[in-house]
């Protein structure tokens, strides 16, 4: 047995292609764990010291490996897919985030910034066990 | 009378919210249907850029994939257009050297794209996820 819910114009009964269906208990979905947001603030060369790396933690204690997604608001406002190579006229940054069984960490990399640059995100951790 | 059927979330009135957002289910909204996930190893020849491994997907479309994978002995996943972090701190990140550059598909295949800059060849694997239909 399953349920099944089709897309309009198309047939329930029967249908087998999943561009058709708006749910079918055949196919799995990805199950919301945690969302959330934090910043990264890098320093540049405020303290002399040329920092070019910065990070964030986020612990989930699931104890494997989950379906994970975060996007970047970067420097110049608009919002980025992670992992990202991107930049401006002179600028570059480099985001990308790591996952354990245990947390996500999450680094940010920059080049040629006249000023300390903040990087804005959203993550969404799934329930969805990665099986690795 | 179009039917319907939803779940709000907590605290949300089924009969009155219309944010997709304050629901688990509606069946106006299409959901994310993974369609089948499955895994691949393969080793990285070491010293070589631009290796990309092959899977079939056997769906008659081209469909959406999202991937991670794993080095063997680390304890680490990473995605495309990512890689594996050793060391970091303020001033520097040194990598595993597995860059997974990117995926690719058409209608028969999932491509998975990998650098290894490291002078010994490594073991990985992918999980991979067949998702919606792009066309």
């Amino acid at each position: 047995m399953k349920v099944a819910i089709s897309k309009p114009t198309y047939p329930v009964v029967g249908e087998t292609d999943p561009r058709n269906l708006i749910f079918s208990t055949e196919y799995g979905t990805l199950k919301y764990f945690a969302t959330g947001t934090f910043e990264i603030y890098i320093d540049g060369d405020l303290c002399g010291n040329l920092e070019s790396v910065g990070g964030h933690t986020i612990d989930h204690n699931l104890g494997y490996y989950p379906f994970v997604e975060i996007y970047v608001g970067n420097p110049i406002g608009s919002y980025e897919y992670c992992p990202t190579k991107s930049g401006g006229a002179s600028t570059y940054w480099d985001i990308t985030y790591i996952i354990t069984t245990t947390y996500i960490r999450v680094y940010a990399q920059i080049a040629g910034f006249s000023s300390q640059p903040t990087f804005y995100f959203k993550y969404f951790i799934y329930k969805n066990d990665l099986d690795l | 009378m179009s039917q319907k059927i939803a779940v709000s979330k907590i605290g949300e009135d089924v009969l009155s919210v219309s944010d997709p957002n304050d629901f688990i289910f509606n069946s106006l909204f299409n959901t994310f249907k993974i369609i089948l996930s499955g895994t691949k190893s393969h080793t990285l020849a070491a010293s070589t850029n631009n290796q990309t491994i092959t899977q079939a997907h056997g769906q008659d479309f081209i469909p959406l994939i999202s991937a991670f994978v794993i080095v063997d002995g680390e304890t680490q996943v990473f995605i495309p257009n990512g890689y594996g972090v050793l060391v970091a701190s303020a001033k520097v990140l040194i990598t595993n050297g597995v860059f997974f550059n990117y995926i690719e598909a058409d209608e028969d295949n999932i491509y998975f794209n990998f650098n290894n800059t490291n002078g010994s060849s490594k073991d990985i694997i992918i999980r991979f996820f067949v998702l919606e239909g792009i066309e």
